[in-house]
């Protein structure tokens, strides 16, 4: 058996653990220092990412995160043995710490504009400074979504894949300010009526820490 | 493919040039995975792919429709990332670069 890992997270009293990963089994802590790796035994192979996989992987981080701090691990880490899990953590423990302190108490929080069904396909007038299509921009004033951006500690723009998408971001959110974040939000979509907005989250800060560290991954 | 390897390009590989059958056969190679690219595109897929989470989690695609949709995008999926892998060569002398 080899073990799948899912996160990082500091070395505390563990609450709300999660019971079932991928292939079914039991996750648990792998302690190194101050820090603990949450892994789970697995047969040694590598990993698809299924839509069943990818939620377990997301169940046990989402879980975890109610009362930790996380630092996401990339879909389809596998590791031969725990000794080499442990020797990994060895190695990259600078990093592991480093990245825990800026993501401390932190949580990532997304929001996505769905232009209407029907109609005019608006993303063509969509100036690249902003990310926010002219014509909302001349209804309403850029301003508005700007508001996001200064409540959060950081923001990164997410890809527009769909025509209909018409902004899209991810924000780094300081666990106190999450109430204020989700006013706004709900704010611009008084204002913004016409689109559907997608307001998602807490989520592990995916789109702020990128970990592959070793391992076996597809 | 015996004409160009053994007769065409037999007068070159004489004379001392090597690499040059080589970087014939790597443009060969970056077509046909240009095509295949083409027919495979990576990038659109996986937009596809989020696209159609999208519509759903919004409530405006079925789950059997859902259901369906991802299964073939998958299957496109996995073949375009088995084109992007396609190494198109590389080559085997310094002469050229």
């Amino acid at each position: 058996m080899a073990e799948y890992l899912y996160c990082i997270i500091n070395r505390t009293k563990l609450n709300g653990f999660p019971e079932e990963g991928i292939e079914g089994g039991r996750p648990y802590a792998l302690p190194y220092h101050d820090l603990c790796a949450i892994a789970s035994e697995v047969p040694l192979k590598d990993y698809e990412p299924t839509d069943d996989n990818v939620a377990r992987h997301k169940d046990v981080e989402l879980c975890l995160l109610k009362e930790h701090t996380v630092l996401p691990v990339a879909f389809g880490m596998v590791f031969r043995t725990k000794g080499i899990l442990v020797n990994t953590m060895r190695n990259v423990y600078p990093i592991l710490k480093r990245s825990l302190r800026l993501i401390d108490n932190k949580i990532e929080l997304g929001v996505k504009v769905v232009a209407p069904k029907e109609g005019k396909d608006v993303k063509e007038d969509i100036p690249l400074d902003t990310g926010i299509p002219q014509e909302m921009t001349q209804a309403v004033k850029e301003e508005d979504f700007a508001v996001l951006d200064r409540i959060v500690v950081e923001v990164r723009r997410g890809e527009l894949f769909s025509d209909r998408l018409l902004y899209n971001k991810s924000f780094l959110v300081d666990k106190r300010d999450i109430e204020k974040f989700s006013e706004e939000v709900e704010r611009l979509g008084q204002k913004y009526k016409e689109c559907k907005i997608k307001y998602s989250g807490p989520w592990p800060p995916y789109n702020f820490v990128d970990i592959r560290i070793m391992g076996r991954r597809r | 493919m015996f004409v160009i390897d053994d007769v065409f390009l037999l007068p070159l590989s004489l004379a001392g040039f090597e690499p040059l059958p080589n970087l014939i056969m790597m443009s060969f190679r970056a077509v046909h995975k240009n095509s295949l690219q083409e027919l495979y595109p990576l990038k659109k897929t996986q937009n596809e792919i989020k696209e159609i989470a999208l519509l759903y989690e919004l409530g405006e695609l079925p789950r059997e429709e859902y259901k369906k949709r991802t299964s073939e995008l998958a299957e496109k999926l996995r073949i375009a990332q088995r084109v992007n892998d396609i190494n198109i060569g590389q080559f085997s002398t310094g002469l050229l670069l």
